[in-house]
C-alpha cells in the first residue's frame, strides 16, 4: 500500500511468535504456529468474533499466560515476560474498552507513561526531588505537545473522567506514544467510534508509522483494515487462516468462509466482501 | 447542665493521645485505601503487632524502649509482607478478606492460653512504659486553661503522638505529590493500564500496604504507651472500622483528611458522651428512658449517624474536593 516497504521478506520482523497456544479447559482458544509483524508496518489482526484475536493479543502482551510457544521482540526472547517488562522493552498496548485514569488529569495521564522517571521509586521520590522535578519539566513539555497533537491541549488540566468516549481513545493513544514504543499494539481502536473520528484515528495511526513506530492492531471491520494496513493476518478458531496484503487475504476463500460463517457477515455476499478490499 | 464541661471534655478528647492514635492509623489507611485503593480491613492487626512487638521486647526480653519500637515496626512490616505477597496479585477483594481475617486471628492468637508465656494472655500487661514517661519533660503537674486541662504525662504522650502524626502526614504529602504518588493514584483508577505502561504495579501496591501498615504499627505503640497497658481485646475489628470512619469523615485521598477526621470523630464521641451523661444525671432525660450505662453504645450510634449524613451530603468527607461538582456539571463546564 502506501509508503511501506514492499515485499514480505525485506524487513526483519519486529515481533515473531512460534507455536503459541492458550487453552481454557478443553477449548484451545489460540493455536498459532507462525506469526510475525514486519518492522515499520501497520499490521492488522482480523477475524470473526471468537476467533481468539484478543486472547492472542493478551498472551503476547503479558496480560494472559501461554500454555506453549515462544515469541521474540526485535530478536530478543520475551516469552512469558510480565506485562510491565514487555512495556519497558518497547511493546506498549491499548485496550478495547478505553481505559482512561478518570481521577487523573489529562496531563497526568500522559505523564504517567513517561519512561525512566526516577521519582517513581520511593527513594527517588523522597530524596531525589530536584532530579525528578527536572525530568518532570521536560516530560511535561512533551506531554503538552502530544496532547496538542491529539487536539486535547485545552483540557490538559481536567480530570480524564470528563472526556467523551472518542476523546478517551485519543488520550489513550497520546498516553501510549508518551512511552516511546517501538511496537504499538492497539486492541480494536475503532470499536464504538463515530465515522469522523475513525478517519482522525486512522490519520494518527499513519502518522505514528511515519515516525518509525510499528503498529499491530486488532480489528474486525474490513473497510478499515483494507484502507490502512500493509499486512493482514486473519484468525479463525484460534488459528491463523491467512497472511498477506489486504487484497490477498480478502480474496482467500478460507477467509471469506470464516467471515460468512459468523453473524456479523450475514448480509455480505463473498463478492461484496472481497470488493470492499479494493475500495480506497 | 454544664455546657462548658461538655466542651472541655470534647476538646480534651479531640487533642488527646487517643485522637492521635486514630489519626495515625487513618493516615496509613489513607495511603493504602485513599491513594492506592487497597481495601485493608485489618488496620487493628497492624496496630496489635506494633504494640505487642514493642511491649513484649521491653517486658519479656528487657530490651530498651527504642529497640522495642524497632521490633514493633519490623512486626508491622512482616505482617504487610505476609498479607500482601500472596494477595496483591489477585483481585482487590482477596486483600480485604485476608486482612480482616488476619487481624482477628492475631487477636485470638495473642489472647490464647498457649501464647500467654509470651503475650500475657487475656489480661495483657500493664505499667511497662516507665522508660517513656521518664523522658516526660512536663513533670507531674496539670496543664491547661480553666476547665480544660491535661496532666503532664497525658500532655507528653499527646505531644509525641501528634508529632508522629505530623511526620506521617509530611511523609504522605511528599510521596503523593511525587511521580510515585501519581503511579499509586493511577493504580487505584485502573491497575491494568498502569501495568501496560511499564510499571510493576504489584511492587507499588506492596509498598503502599507496607508504609500504611508501618504507620498503623506506630499507632498501636502510641496506644499502648498512652494507656500504659496492652490487652489483645483492645485491638478488635472495631478499631479497623473506626480507622475507616475517621478517614471517611475527614476526606479520602486528602493529605489532611485523616487528621481532621480523627479530631472530628473524638469531638463527636466525647461531646455526645458528656452531654448525654449530664442530661441523665441532671434529670433532663429521665433515667427510665436512658441510663448512664446506655451512653457508651448510643454515642457510637450518633457517630454512625454523622457518618451516614456525611456520606449523603458530602461523600468525600469534610475535606472533599470533588463532591460539590458532579460529573455532569464538570462536563458542562468543559463544554462551555
Amino acid at each position: 500500500m502506501t509508503s511501506s516497504p514492499s515485499g514480505h521478506e525485506t524487513t526483519r520482523p519486529i515481533l515473531s511468535a512460534q507455536g503459541v497456544q492458550r487453552r481454557f479447559g478443553g477449548l484451545t482458544a489460540v493455536d498459532v504456529d507462525e506469526f510475525a509483524v514486519r518492522g515499520g508496518t501497520i499490521t492488522a489482526l482480523i477475524g470473526p468474533n471468537g476467533a481468539g484475536k484478543s486472547t492472542f493479543f493478551n498472551v503476547l502482551t503479558g496480560f494472559d499466560r501461554a500454555d506453549a510457544g515462544a515469541w521474540q521482540l526485535e530478536g530478543r526472547e520475551v516469552t512469558g515476560l510480565p506485562a510491565y517488562r514487555l512495556a519497558r522493552q518497547g511493546m506498549v498496548r491499548t485496550f478495547q474498552l478505553t481505559r482512561s485514569l478518570a481521577d487523573l488529569t489529562l496531563e497526568e495521564n500522559v505523564l504517567l507513561a513517561a519512561p525512566g522517571q526516577r521519582g517513581e521509586g520511593i527513594g527517588g521520590a523522597l530524596f531525589g526531588r530536584r532530579s525528578w522535578r527536572r525530568q518532570e519539566a521536560d516530560n511535561t513539555e512533551r506531554a503538552r505537545e502530544l496532547l496538542a497533537r491529539f487536539g486535547l491541549e485545552q483540557m490538559a488540566g481536567q480530570p480524564a473522567g470528563v472526556l467523551s468516549g472518542g476523546q478517551r481513545k485519543l488520550l489513550e493513544m497520546a498516553r501510549a506514544l508518551m512511552s516511546e514504543p517501538r511496537l504499538l499494539l492497539l486492541d480494536e481502536p475503532m470499536a464504538g467510534v463515530n465515522p469522523r473520528l475513525v478517519e482522525t484515528l486512522l490519520d494518527h495511526i499513519r502518522q505514528v508509522r511515519a515516525e518509525g513506530t510499528t503498529i499491530l492492531f486488532v480489528e474486525h471491520d474490513m473497510d478499515v483494515v483494507a484502507d490502512i494496513s500493509d499486512d493482514v493476518v486473519c484468525m479463525a478458531f484460534g488459528r491463523v487462516l491467512a497472511t498477506g496484503t489486504p487484497a490477498e487475504v480478502m480474496r482467500d476463500p478460507e477467509v471469506i468462509d470464516a467471515y460468512l460463517g459468523s453473524d456479523e457477515a450475514d448480509d455480505d455476499d463473498p463478492a461484496h466482501l472481497a470488493g470492499k478490499g479494493r475500495q480506497p | 447542665m454544664d455546657l462548658i464541661a461538655v466542651l472541655a471534655d470534647a476538646v480534651r478528647a479531640a487533642v488527646g493521645p487517643q485522637a492521635a492514635v486514630f489519626a495515625l492509623a487513618a493516615v496509613g489507611l489513607n495511603l493504602q485505601f485513599g491513594y492506592a485503593g487497597l481495601m485493608n480491613f485489618g488496620q487493628a492487626g497492624f496496630m496489635l503487632v506494633g504494640g505487642y512487638g514493642m511491649t513484649v521486647s521491653v517486658t519479656r526480653y528487657g530490651a530498651p524502649l527504642w529497640l522495642g519500637v524497632l521490633v514493633g515496626l519490623l512486626m508491622g512490616f512482616l505482617l504487610a509482607l505476609l498479607l500482601g505477597v500472596p494477595t496483591l496479585r489477585l483481585r482487590g477483594d482477596y486483600l480485604a478478606i485476608a486482612t480482616i481475617a488476619a487481624a482477628e486471628i492475631l487477636r485470638l492468637l495473642f489472647r490464647s492460653e498457649a501464647a500467654a508465656p509470651l503475650t500475657y494472655g487475656v489480661f495483657g500487661v500493664q505499667q511497662f512504659a516507665s522508660d517513656f514517661y521518664d523522658l516526660n519533660p512536663f513533670g507531674g503537674g496539670s496543664y491547661g486553661i480553666g476547665r480544660f486541662s491535661l496532666s503532664g504525662g497525658q500532655l507528653w504522650i499527646a505531644l509525641v503522638g501528634w508529632l508522629l502524626v505530623a511526620a506521617a502526614v509530611a511523609l504522605t504529602a511528599l510521596l503523593v505529590s511525587s511521580p510515585w504518588g501519581r503511579v499509586i493514584r493511577a493504580i487505584r483508577n485502573d491497575e491494568e493500564v498502569v501495568r501496560a505502561l511499564g510499571k510493576n504495579t504489584y511492587a507499588y501496591k506492596l509498598q503502599a500496604l507496607a508504609l500504611g501498615g508501618l504507620m498503623a504499627s506506630v499507632a498501636g505503640m502510641v496506644l499502648a504507651l498512652a494507656s500504659q497497658a496492652i490487652t489483645p481485646d483492645t485491638y478488635t475489628a472495631d478499631l479497623s472500622f473506626y480507622a475507616f470512619a475517621v478517614l471517611l469523615l475527614g476526606g479520602v485521598g486528602r493529605v489532611l483528611g485523616p487528621v481532621v477526621g480523627a479530631v472530628l470523630f473524638w469531638l463527636l464521641l466525647a461531646a455526645s458522651d458528656s452531654l448525654l451523661r449530664q442530661a441523665i444525671t441532671s434529670g433532663v432525660i429521665s433515667d427510665e428512658v436512658l441510663s448512664t450505662s446506655d451512653v457508651g453504645p448510643i454515642r457510637l450510634a450518633l457517630v454512625g449517624i454523622a457518618l451516614i449524613l456525611f456520606m449523603y451530603f458530602r461523600a468525600g468527607g469534610l475535606l472533599s474536593r470533588r463532591t460539590p461538582k458532579t460529573a455532569a456539571t464538570a462536563k458542562a463546564e468543559v463544554a462551555a
